[in-house]
């Protein structure tokens, strides 16, 4: 028995199994274990809960996962496209209205008559980007979870 | 069709691409989710978030062929989030072996020591810390490298094998009888 040996194989025995060793390790550890028992025994040990994991049956889907999927994917998938579209034409309206506020400031009578100007873009603005709470959440997901 | 294609497909918003896709991976992404919480109702429910989630992130998804490690690293996150969700809750421990598992039980032609040993196999997977239990899965099950288990978890490739070497080295001892956890 070779106790550094014993300890590196009980260490690396996945690994050996799972063939993720460097030749050179490989070829030691298995030498190693021509040799002796108690590490034969753990690798047996290591092969028997392999098998017996192999033996088990894969749960299946209670029902086709595309069924709830499908119903959902215009959601998931399409809001984003609208959601750009929208704040790209918000955009667009709110430097519109800007532009001719600045343009009518500079030839109109007085400020009176700009009277609920600001008022006005808001409304518009709020109009036109409208987004649910669940286009927000699907658009800012990035795929993973915390 | 590549799962990449298929992905850049969905980002145009092709619905039967998505249809391929979640017809393609349903299965293993559902064993995978129901091996990492228990049951099957909240597999069930959180598979379908998974493809919900890979959908609505089609348009960023980074081509570069590694599809299945993405698709595991977002079922994963789901199924540790659960699972910590419930552990905050309170909740008692779901135990698979004594609900209705459909699909998963003993054969009629199955020995009653064979069964056991499942039933004690599946109890002891249960037992293992998340991380563990799910690079024990995405190895044993999955059959990844220890290299795109790596990727799919985002630790090293050293992190990965010290995680099965000690969930393997707690199922060996649940098996032999021991109880001696690694």
């Amino acid at each position: 028995m070779n106790r550094v040996e014993c300890r590196r194989l009980e260490e690396r025995i996945e690994a050996l199994l799972d063939g993720e060793l460097a030749d050179a390790e490989q070829a030691a550890l298995v030498r190693h274990i021509g040799s002796c028992e108690k590490c034969a025994a753990v690798r047996a040990g290591a092969k028997r809960l392999h098998a017996a994991l192999a033996a088990e049956k894969r749960p299946e889907p209670l029902r086709p996962v595309w069924a709830a999927v499908g119903d959902r994917f215009d959601r998931a998938i399409g809001p984003r496209a609208s959601t750009a579209f929208r704040l790209a034409a918000t955009f667009a309206a709110a430097a519109g209205i800007i532009l001719g506020l600045f343009i009518g400031s500079l030839t109109g009578p007085s400020a009176a008559g700009n009277e609920g100007t600001w008022s006005d873009i808001g409304s518009t603005l709020g109009a036109e980007s409208g987004t649910s709470l669940d286009e927000i959440y699907l658009s800012g997901f990035d795929g993973e979870s915390s | 069709m590549t799962d990449d294609e298929l992905m850049e497909r969905i980002a145009r918003g092709d619905a039967g691409a998505a249809r391929i896709l979640v017809e393609r991976w349903e299965r293993p992404v559902f064993a995978f989710v129901e091996r990492m919480v228990g049951s099957r109702e909240e597999a069930q429910d959180l598979s379908q978030e998974v493809f919900l989630r890979v959908c609505a992130s089609a348009r960023r998804y980074d081509r570069k062929g590694r599809f299945r490690s993405w698709l595991f690293r977002i079922a994963g996150n789901l199924a540790r989030t659960s699972l910590r969700r419930r552990k905050i809750l309170r909740w008692v421990p779901f135990r698979p072996e004594i609900h209705d598992r459909k699909g998963g039980g003993a054969r009629p032609d199955d020995g009653v020591e064979r069964e056991e040993e499942r039933s004690r196999v599946r109890a002891a997977l249960e037992r293992l810390p998340a991380r563990q239990r799910q690079a024990v899965l995405l190895r044993r099950f999955e059959e990844m490298s220890y290299r795109e288990i790596a990727s799919t978890m985002k630790i090293s490739v050293a992190a990965v094998e010290s995680l099965l070497q000690r969930a393997m080295k707690a199922l060996r001892a649940e098996l032999s009888g021991n109880g001696e956890a690694g």
